[in-house]
């Protein structure tokens, strides 16, 4: 770890001015900042301690949907009762992530930005591609957490529990830098290595997430969220599945449908083939199984990871059976 | 000086008394069915509330005027050269005290130490070490069992082959008893690197005065790094005092003096300052030693009636740079056969040397050949407890077996059927043994105060079992007093002398030395009452806080009175723990029962329940002996499904040296565990103790694997049972 | 005046067993394979002269870093 100074921005434009300087780096609960430091992947001179600023706090209903400041800690959104009544799989992606005491620390606006845990990428010793080096040494190394989606030229999984959720909801990230603010749909606002692969997102310097925006659900919504550990406490997924159905009224038909998946790709994975296979059908267990199958079309594993594929073909089943209410036999 | 007395050795219903000869002045072993005040009765520990509030120190707590804070830099590099080390520009850094080099020429694993530097603060001393300029030339290397076996591998030593020469036990004729077997089962069984994981890492801190070292070191030997110091800084061992107030858990990798408390040594005598240099975790999961990964080529046999007719294993094994992965232990004692042969090799690879480990060899036989029995049994129909029992090595364990099976459901469970959903459960049953009858060489000092406070002090260290707590209990059963008035000194090589806390031995070589020291002060106790109460000195008894004649209770005098009569300040009494005399056995069983559920389409295994049945001799404390076991099970989950030590093939380094990624059971992850013990009257010692930290570690993972093997009907014949393993084993069935 | 021990082990190897004495005082080395053996010289499984420690090889004077045990 460096040495470094923290500062405490007045205001969200001061917060977005020192954020434009070389070397300042934004600190929300800090639960991984502290980590990247002590790793030595990051070595900033300044610290912008965002906590301060009440432009990122709070959860408010907004035009019938929901305003998630960014500085929400885990541990609220999984309690909330809206965000468990209309947001069933954002509040469960909450409440699945880590262990209480991270939860209470934990923010949103961290979770969503918290960089990648390949133990290549987060080794002190290794200088790879995500660092500025040459080469990505999942593919020719251990690789069983990694990408089976979307992968290359970094094999990186994204960790956030929180993303695949509200994907799932069409939410969009509000942020404001130095030149104004804009809104951009968190699906878009992730980004493939193939883009650049030492980063994750397009947020820019100088830019501070201040809320998550989740649109009113459709009518007759119902979602599901699931995860795959290898431990029960304190793991990581192996696999996540948010599924997202809309009803048709009175009917078993899907109307409409978002599918995403976490833990499998370089970003948040939405899988509109999986939701081609569900959409415009009466759900049961067989749309269901077949959902999960498209899921995973095209799924590139590596030498160790074969065994995420089939896991995320059960986990998008079952993740569509149980938004959808329906028990399997 | 000696004398006889009788004891009734062995265990329920299998009792036979038999004469042993003991010193003189040892007290009477404590007989079986005798009664207890203090003993047996379930007593948190006496230093409970200190560890929970945080008043306890560890070293990992000291703090020393002018203290100075140790860091040390590893070798990047599994294979390397050290062609130079260049020092001086972290010397010159403001606030830097010392710097220091390692001996070594050569690192052969990545992790190894190439050099430490002490600073007024931690962070300066990391900054130091960036400055530190380390000219390597790469040498190849090799991190894989597999790979370090073929022949033209990278040879870790210079021009020496990897592989040792092989330990073979053997009796009968293997190829004989194959033959006669009705089925035989062969397969190769893989267990992993499983690392120690102390919550509070390795590390001391040292100061010198003059040619005087006084180092607080977390360490399960504080005589042992005593001695490891006067021989490493030839001093004479009264110049050298090792302290250990508390510890934060050793299992094996905190025996001696090892490099990071050399290295605060050498820097606190360059600095002229006190040092302290706590490792990272990262410095933990490299260096401090592992239990090593095995490859068990496993044959059985077995006639159609179940009886084993051949055991045979060929293991290889790497201790990475070091030996010591041998895995026969449970192939040559658990059950019976007629002809047996055992082959162990050791490997050389580039990393971190092994050390011994929580029974080392034996979780990794135990899954081996437990597995192994199990498929064997569905060769010949077999139940699989029923197939145990015919070969069982044990007596003790013939009847663990019968009150495992009750309290586990064994006979219900088994005849339950399958689920036909992807939720499988699934049971199995796996032996342990050890061996813990302690050792002579402990001494003890007793001391009554005026005010009727009683001091026990042996220069034993707590290693996380509860030692306080128990020398607290047979003092206070011994002098008849209340726990409360005990107080117990131990960690400081100050005190008389104490082995280390490992093979299970500290309660059997510890307790018996502070009774005897307890049975001598008592002696002196009773001559000072003798008078007041009017009768002979053999003719009383310490009871009830009471010194009272024996045939006469109401004839008595207080504890604290009988103090109050003490001509000085304080009177002292010593013992020591005398050599084993003759006992029952010298093995110890035990067997544990587990039952899973496997998600068969993650192949997620999750552990419900386990049965662990131990032997023990005498129980002192029912909690602290229940918690060992505890702690053996939950390290033996954890060793069935998660724990492993990763290596990258083309870096050579561990990539998951976190407590992140080095996964280790958590909360959720916990069975329901229940505990029983068959007490067995041992003799070997005046307390009838055994040792058992290590058994119950033994046959946890095994229980798992034939579990699951049980549930998915297809064994995962490599630990950790990951979902990976588990899904493919699945479609080896489909 | 006392022969010098022809077969005894080196001052300086350690391990497990050896950490422990007999009843008259000598380090226990059981050669078992589980011994994970350190020289106290190097702190590492090897000699200073590079070679693996063990109770075999650091057993009598034949190796030339091999110091009496007194
Ligand atoms: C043991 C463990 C287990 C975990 N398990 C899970 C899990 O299962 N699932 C999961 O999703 N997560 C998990 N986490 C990760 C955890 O959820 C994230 O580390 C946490 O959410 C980060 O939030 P924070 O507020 O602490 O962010 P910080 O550490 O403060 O920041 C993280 C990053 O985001 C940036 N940042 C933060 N807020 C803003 C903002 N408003 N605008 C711009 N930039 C910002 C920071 O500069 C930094 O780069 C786990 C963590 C641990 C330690």
């Amino acid at each position: 770890m460096n040495r470094f100074e923290v500062i405490t921005p007045a205001d969200l434009a001061h917060a977005a001015r020192l954020l434009s300087g070389e070397g300042h780096v934004a600190l929300a609960g800090g639960v991984d900042v502290i980590d990247l430091l002590k790793l030595d992947i990051i070595a900033p001179a300044t610290l912008v301690n965002l906590k301060n600023l009440p432009e990122l706090r709070g959860i408010e209903s907004r035009a019938g949907g929901l305003r998630i400041g960014a500085l929400t800690q885990l541990h609220e959104v999984a309690e909330h009762p809206l965000i468990r009544e209309h947001y069933t799989a954002v509040a469960d992606a909450a409440r699945e992530a880590a262990t209480p005491q991270i939860r209470n620390l934990a923010t949103v606006g961290g979770n969503l930005l918290q960089r990648p845990r390949c133990w290549y990428f987060r080794h002190p010793d290794v200088h790879c591609l995500k660092k500025g080096g040459d080469r990505c040494y999942a593919p020719g190394g251990l690789n069983r957490y990694h990408a089976i989606l979307g992968g290359g030229p970094s094999f990186i999984v994204h960790p956030s529990n929180l993303a695949p959720a509200l994907i799932a909801f069409g939410a969009s990230a509000k942020i404001v830098g130095p030149s104004g603010q804009r809104s951009v749909e968190l699906e878009k606002f992730f980004t493939l290595p193939t883009v650049d692969p030492r980063r994750e997102n397009n947020l820019e310097p100088g830019e501070v997430v201040v809320a998550v925006e989740l649109p009113a659900p459709p009518a007759g919504a119902k979602s599901a969220y699931l995860e795959a550990r290898e431990k029960q406490s304190f793991d990581w997924p192996l696999v996540a599945a948010a599924a997202m159905l809309v009803g048709a009224p009175g009917s078993h038909t899907v109307h409409d449908a978002r599918i995403v998946l976490g833990a499998v790709a370089p970003i948040p994975w939405r899988s509109p083939d999986a939701e081609k296979e569900i959409i415009g059908h009466p759900l049961d267990a067989e749309r269901a199984r077949a959902a999960g199958e498209a899921s995973v079309r095209g799924a590139h594993p590596l030498s160790d990871n074969a065994y995420k594929v089939a896991i995320a073909k059960v986990l998008v089943r079952r993740a569509i059976l149980k938004a959808a209410g329906i028990e399997e036999t | 000086m000696s004398r006889r007395v009788t004891l009734n050795l062995g265990f329920e219903g299998h009792l036979q008394p038999v004469t042993v000869v003991i010193p003189d002045d040892e007290p009477t072993p404590w007989q079986w069915g005798e009664r207890f005040e203090i003993v047996g009765k379930p007593t948190p520990r006496v230093d409970g509330a200190l560890k929970a509030t945080g008043a306890a120190r560890y070293t990992y707590d000291i703090s020393l005027p002018g203290m100075l804070y140790g860091a040390i830099l590893r070798s990047p590099y599994p294979h390397a050269r050290i062609k130079s080390v260049d020092l001086s520009r972290a010397r010159r850094l403001s606030g830097v005290r010392a710097a220091i080099r390692m001996d070594d020429t050569v690192a052969r694993f990545a992790g190894q130490e190439v050099a430490a530097v002490a600073a007024i603060d931690y962070e300066t001393a990391l900054d130091a070490l960036r400055l530190i300029k380390v000219e390597y030339e790469e040498l190849p290397f090799v991190v894989d069992l597999d790979m370090a076996m073929m022949p033209g591998a990278v040879s870790v030593f210079e021009n020496g082959s990897n592989v040792q020469r092989p330990t073979v036990n053997e009796h009968g004729d293997i190829k004989r008893g194959l033959a006669a077997a009705a089925a035989v089962h062969e397969a190769v069984y893989a267990t992993p690197v499983q690392t120690h994981v102390s919550l509070e890492v390795h590390g001391s801190v040292a100061e010198w005065d003059g040619d005087e070292l006084t180092v607080w070191s977390s360490s399960q030997g504080i005589f042992t790094v005593r001695d490891d110091l006067a021989v490493y800084f030839s001093l004479p061992h009264n110049k050298v005092r090792v302290i250990t107030e508390y510890l934060g858990g050793g299992f094996g990798s905190k025996f001696g003096a090892k490099p990071e408390t050399v290295i605060a040594a050498r820097l606190a005598r360059e600095a002229r300052a006190p040092v302290k240099v706590m490792l990272t975790r990262e410095g933990e999961h490299l260096a401090t030693g592992n239990r090593p990964d095995s490859l068990q080529k496993v044959r059985l046999g077995a006639d159609r009636g179940g009886k084993l007719t051949a055991i045979e294993l060929v293991q290889h094994g790497s201790g990475g740079i070091g030996a010591g992965s041998g895995s026969a232990g449970p192939f040559l004692s658990l059950y019976h056969s007629p002809n047996l042969r055992t082959e162990e090799t050791n490997v050389f690879m580039n990393t971190g040397p092994s050390s011994p480990m929580r029974a080392p060899g034996w979780p990794q036989g135990c899954f081996a050949l437990e597995l192994a029995m199990d498929e064997l049994a569905r060769k010949l129909s077999l139940d699989r407890l029923e197939f145990r029992r015919l070969n069982n090595s044990n007596p003790v364990r013939a009847l663990e077996f019968d009150i495992g099976a009750k309290l586990f459901g064994w006979k219900e469970k088994s005849a339950a059927p399958k689920s036909s959903g992807p939720f499988k459960r699934g049971i199995g049953v796996a032996s342990a043994a050890w061996h813990a009858l302690g050792v002579s060489g402990p001494q003890a000092q007793v001391i009554a105060y005026r005010d009727g406070r009683v001091q026990v002090v042996i220069g034993t260290q707590d290693i996380g079992t509860g030692t306080r707590t128990i020398l607290a209990m047979v003092a206070a059963e011994e002098l008849g007093v209340e726990l409360a008035r005990i107080e117990c000194q131990i960690g400081d090589t100050g005190y008389p002398f104490s082995v280390p806390s490992g093979g299970s031995m500290t309660t059997p070589s510890t307790t018996p030395a502070v009774r005897q020291a307890c049975a001598h002060l008592k002696e002196k106790l009773l001559r000072l009452a003798a008078p007041v109460l009017g009768a002979e000195p053999s003719d009383l008894e310490a009871r009830g806080g009471t010194i009272r004649v024996r045939f006469d209770p109401s004839r008595k005098m207080s504890f604290e009175d009988v103090c109050r009569r003490i001509p000085g300040d304080s009177l002292s009494a010593e013992g020591e723990r005398v050599p084993n005399y003759e006992g029952y056995r010298k093995d110890q069983a035990g067997c544990q029962f587990a039952e899973v559920e496997v998600d068969t389409e993650l192949g997620i295994v999750r552990v419900l329940k386990v049965v662990a049945v131990h032997d023990a001799g005498q129980i002192i404390d029912p909690l602290t002996a229940r918690s060992q076991v505890n702690g053996g099970v939950l390290m033996g989950v954890g060793y069935a499904l998660f724990e492993t030590r990763r290596m990258d093939p083309q870096l050579g380094i561990m990539v998951n040296p976190t407590m992140d990624d080095y996964k280790l059971v958590g909360p959720l992850d916990v069975p329901e565990i229940d505990v029983r013990f068959v007490e067995v009257a041992n003799g070997f010692n005046n307390t009838g103790v055994m040792g058992f930290g290590e058994p119950a570690h033994v046959a946890t993972a095994a229980a798992i694997g034939c579990a699951v093997y049980d549930a998915i009907g297809v064994p995962v014949r490599s630990l950790p049972m990951t979902p990976d393993r588990v899904l493919a084993a699945m479609e080896t069935k489909a | 005046m006392a022969q010098p021990n022809q077969t005894a082990h080196c001052l300086y190897l350690r391990t497990k067993s050896a950490y422990f004495r007999t009843a008259s005082g000598e380090r226990i080395f059981d050669e078992s394979s589980t011994a994970c053996y350190t020289c106290l010289k190097t702190l590492r499984p090897l000699g200073p002269d590079g070679m693996p420690a063990d109770a075999q090889a650091c057993h009598g004077r034949e190796r030339g870093c091999f110091e009496e045990d007194r």
